[in-house]
């Protein structure tokens, strides 16, 4: 395996319900803290040192139906080759929905590569606002 | 200080004390944190939605006329939403959608329709959040984390609402245990935890079925098994994390349920998030047969082509009507790329990020805080909302009644 390939990371991700977020929702509307909250994906350490990346910093999650940049944050109890995702605007623009392969869109559990980002978080103006939010 | 039901989420906790000075909110006692947050933010400015016609400010009338308009001229319109809408909006959304011939759906179509549909029929047993308490000697969350979802809901009506139950310590007579993909809050303080594999919840459901019929059954099965056979009543709380992992298919689910009756009464309550979802699919349901994804087109129409996502992957509707819900916060791209091309209506009391990309917002009173109404609870409960303020703004109720043309 080559340097650069080891540096693509298939994962699992599954979102969750996050309260605070919802509490900054409900506070801020979609905004900085809503971006600082749900712009955080949540990934085995081992996996954070196969990105070669380091605490904090930016993870490009992409497939098929999109991608987003997102900080990259450690923790011991998730599971190798999984990633949780706080469920907002961010997640669903991996979500996608084709009911001849399923029923339901795919909103818990999506499968992504992530890669180290070239770029910083995705601003969360770029996923609202205006006619094409 | 007056008494408020909370309707920042699914318990709708009755509990709720504030304290109105000049009319507006400047203590609020017992909720939790979006609770407070969802009444402090309907005091705040910057938070309450405006009425807005192609985003410059308009009356609430001017608001209501260019809606209908927009619906007048409408050739394949939509309705959807409504399930943070009081039973009375509701009616009249219905109304409104026979009027003009129109599809109506929830996000339960999406969600948990699957599971409600099986309460409301019967085949999966239901029971009352009140009946709990102090009865139920097995609580089980599966894919649920109420922490976050519902912050109050064990405190009010389940683990933590024991008699028995003292801060100081107790020895519980309940088994709190939940079913779960990741190490949670909730999972923390459960014993036994049934971890598994994302998307693994079919596989156990099998896997305890099997052992149940007689089969092999893994460990895991066997204590499964074991809780409800030394359960009176265990009450099995349903979170997104199964409906989804079951693509919401609750067939075996349903078997697994009945099957788990031999040993327990066990009954299934749905921990859903809106505070009047199974208020609509109920009313709908009484009025047409089907819970949701319904077109008033012809008659009564029913099926998965009727439901909000096929109807925008498919990019039918022209005119599409949203009451008290925010789907550009949940729709993947696609989908909100094909609603973006058809003219939106948004009524809402906040901000979100539906009423900025709208065509038409109208601003609405908040059920329960300016206006009365009635909600059902996630187990079925009617629950009355009584408004302790006067506001401003025009209830969805009044607003559907002039979209009708019922009110001048």
């Amino acid at each position: 395996m080559s340097a650069l390939e080891s540096k693509n990371l298939e994962l699992v991700i599954i979102t969750y319900h996050d309260d605070f977020l919802k509490v900054a929702e409900i506070k801020e509307g979609v905004g900085s803290l809503y971006e600082k909250l749900a712009a955080v994906v949540w990934l085995a350490p081992d996996d954070l040192k196969l990105l070669g990346i380091g605490e904090g910093k930016p993870v490009e999650l992409k497939n098929a139906i999109g991608s987003i940049v997102v900080q990259a944050k450690s923790n011991s109890k998730v599971k190798s080759g999984t990633g949780h995702l706080p469920f907002s605007l961010y997640s669903v623009q991996l979500t996608g929905y084709d009911p001849a392969k399923s029923k339901l869109p795919n909103f818990k559990r999506i499968e992504v590569i992530a890669v180290p980002a070239k770029r910083g978080i995705t601003p969360i103006s770029e996923l609202q606002g205006g006619k094409l939010a | 200080m007056a008494n408020l039901v909370c309707t920042g989420c699914g318990s709708l906790c009755d509990d709720i004390q504030v304290q109105i000075e000049e009319n507006r909110i400047v203590v609020v006692d017992n909720a939790c944190a979006k609770g407070a947050a969802f009444l402090h933010a309907l005091d705040n400015p910057k938070r309450r939605a405006t009425c807005l016609v192609n985003r410059e400010e308009v009356s609430a009338e001017q608001s209501i006329e260019e809606a209908k308009h927009l619906l007048s001229e409408s050739k394949r319109p939509l309705i959807f939403g409504l399930d943070n809408s009081t039973l009375e909006a509701q009616a009249k959304a219905i109304r409104l959608a026979q009027k003009l011939g129109a599809v109506i759906d929830d996000a339960s179509s999406f969600s948990y329709g699957g599971l409600i549909s099986s309460l409301l029929k019967g085949s999966l047993p239901g029971c009352s959040l009140s009946q709990i308490k102090d009865r139920a000697d097995l609580l089980m969350y599966w894919g649920s984390n109420p922490l976050h979802s519902h912050p109050r809901h064990l405190a009010k009506f389940s683990y933590y609402s024991y008699t028995e139950y003292d801060i100081a310590g107790w020895l519980p007579k309940v088994t709190l245990s939940c079913v779960e993909v990741r190490d949670t809050e909730l999972s923390s303080i459960c014993h036994p935890v049934f971890k598994l594999s994302p998307g693994g919840d079919k596989e156990f459901i099998q896997c305890v079925l099997s052992l149940i019929k007689g089969g092999g059954g893994t460990e895991e099965a066997r204590t499964f098994c074991e809780l409800f056979k030394k359960s009176q009543l265990s009450i099995i709380f349903c979170g997104r994390g199964l409906l989804y992992s079951l693509d919401g298919d609750f067939s075996l689910f349903s078997e697994l349920v009945s099957r788990l009756g031999q040993w327990t009464r066990a009954c299934v309550i749905p921990m859903i998030d809106e505070l009047n979802m199974l208020g609509f699919n109920k009313l709908l349901r009484e009025k047409t047969g089907y819970i949701n994804q319904l077109s008033f087109a012809g008659g009564v129409l029913h099926g998965l082509e009727y439901s909000f996502l096929e109807q925008l992957r498919r990019g039918l509707p022209d005119c599409v009507l949203i009451v008290g819900s925010d789907p550009l916060t949940t729709l993947p791209p696609s989908l909100r790329r094909n609603l973006a091309k058809a003219k939106v209506i948004c009524l809402s009391s906040l901000i979100t990020p539906t009423t900025k990309a709208a065509d038409v917002v109208i601003a609405t009173a908040a059920p329960g805080l300016e206006h009365s109404g009635k909600v059902v609870r996630m187990d079925g409960e009617e629950v009355n909302l009584v408004k302790v303020r006067e506001g401003t703004y025009i209830s969805e109720e009044e607003i559907l009644e002039r979209l009708l043309g019922e009110r001048a």
